[in-house]
């Protein structure tokens, strides 16, 4: 079988995404054929349209962006509409991460992925949304072995053409919202700041962090 | 008032829409100060998630190209209206092209609002968030989930309200008005 990864993320290469998609593509048998493509490449998306036509199931995965998906990858759907003929009938499952840590951020645009998969014509297989996805910039892969485990099991359900499995689905989707003990850290702590002010000090712009530089 | 109107209309087709909505415009120009940025005319680059408008140059992005024209106004416009056919069931990837590149204008940082992880504002103005979609058929569903999508939008952008509308090259006007007027 042929599979097409597609990854939706402005990052390509370099992306949470395509973290993701090692893992998937590390977990496929021999017999697989993996075509990945980067819809950040938007010059080329009629060419990348044609790379995956003759493929027998298509992954996309993309994160949240601005509440739904990139502005890359919404270009590249609407190519896809335009050709929409060579994946008609197919099976498109998506994997859907955000940096929030709710996953419930990414229901609204997980409702459009199925609704999308009617436009082209196409089966639904399947969706996972993942919150808490911009850990997979610095954290090891240990600190993921969980979700890794999980989205090795899903690739199999890719290659089989099966529906995702419940376990790893609901696994990959947890904290749908926030918890209580979470809530409180966030509430009297600076938690949610460390990440970002260690970024902005590294790049010498921590005193600048409130800038207003459109402001005359 | 400042009225900062994005239009996503891709070249192809929509052009009595585009023709009302630029009426609408030289309407309420009489009254307001109106700014109509057409996206597929202007040089305007993808986001490419690099986050260094929150990391390295804070509020400014890697890329100097027309989007300094919409964020040039952003500060001081009292409404920021997107005005999109539906594509595929959602808005033109125009459009969901500038939503994504007014990343600037929100802070890194992650607060709870209302239980919910949520980016504080840059910027001390609180325009009403708009959004008017148009299709000659219009799927019900694809109307839904775009107002939905619109909605999870408007919880970031925090702005005074939201307003959103299913429109008619013959309503573009009325609506525009009325949403003005209710201010």
């Amino acid at each position: 079988m042929k599979l097409a990864i597609i990854n939706g993320s402005p990052r390509g290469k370099k992306s949470n995404s395509n973290r993701i998609a090692v893992w998937i593509t590390g977990a496929l048998s021999k017999n697989t054929e993996v075509v990945k493509v980067f819809t950040v490449e938007t010059k080329r998306h009629e060419e990348l349209i044609a790379k995956i036509s003759t493929c027998d199931a298509y992954l996309f995965i993309f994160p949240l962006y601005t509440d739904s998906m990139p502005a890359i990858s919404k270009a590249f759907i609407e190519k896809m509409e335009d050709n929409k003929a060579v994946f008609r009938g197919k099976p498109v499952s998506f994997i859907i991460h955000s940096g929030f840590p709710e996953s419930s951020q990414s229901i609204a645009v997980e409702k459009y992925t199925k609704y999308l998969s009617s436009i082209l014509d196409m089966k639904y297989a399947g969706g996972i949304r993942m919150g808490g996805s911009e850990a997979l910039q610095v954290a090891p892969d240990k600190f993921f072995a969980k979700k890794r485990a999980e989205f090795e099991k899903i690739a199999i359900n890719v290659e089989k053409n099966e529906p995702f499995n419940n376990e790893s689905v609901k696994l990959l989707s947890q904290a749908q919202q926030l918890n209580k003990a979470i809530t409180l850290i966030m509430k009297f702590t600076d938690i949610g700041n460390l990440y970002w002010n260690r970024a902005l000090k590294k790049n010498g712009a921590f005193d600048r962090r409130y800038d207003k530089p459109y402001a005359k | 008032m400042n009225i900062t109107i994005i239009n996503g209309t891709p070249e192809k087709g929509w052009h009595e829409y585009e023709q009302r909505l630029i009426k609408a415009v030289e309407k309420l120009s009489a009254e307001h100060s109106v700014s109509l940025f057409t996206v597929r005319d202007m040089d305007i680059n993808y986001c490419r998630g690099c986050f260094g408008c929150w990391t390295k140059t804070p509020g400014l992005c890697f890329f100097r190209d027309g989007m300094d024209e919409i964020l040039g106004e952003f500060p001081y416009t009292d409404f920021l209206i997107f005005v999109s056919p539906l594509k595929t069931g959602f808005i033109t990837s125009e459009t969901k092209k500038i939503m994504g590149r007014m990343l600037p204008t929100v802070l890194p940082y992650i607060k709870l609002f209302d239980g919910e992880c949520h980016h504080p504002k840059r910027y001390d103005n609180d325009p009403v968030l708009g959004l008017l979609i148009y299709d000659d058929n219009p799927d019900e569903r694809a109307v839904e989930i775009t107002f939905s999508i619109l909605d999870r939008y408007s919880l970031n952008f925090r702005g005074r309200r939201t307003f959103k509308k299913l429109v008619k090259p013959e309503t573009i006007q009325e609506v525009l008005e009325n949403e003005i007027s209710n201010y």
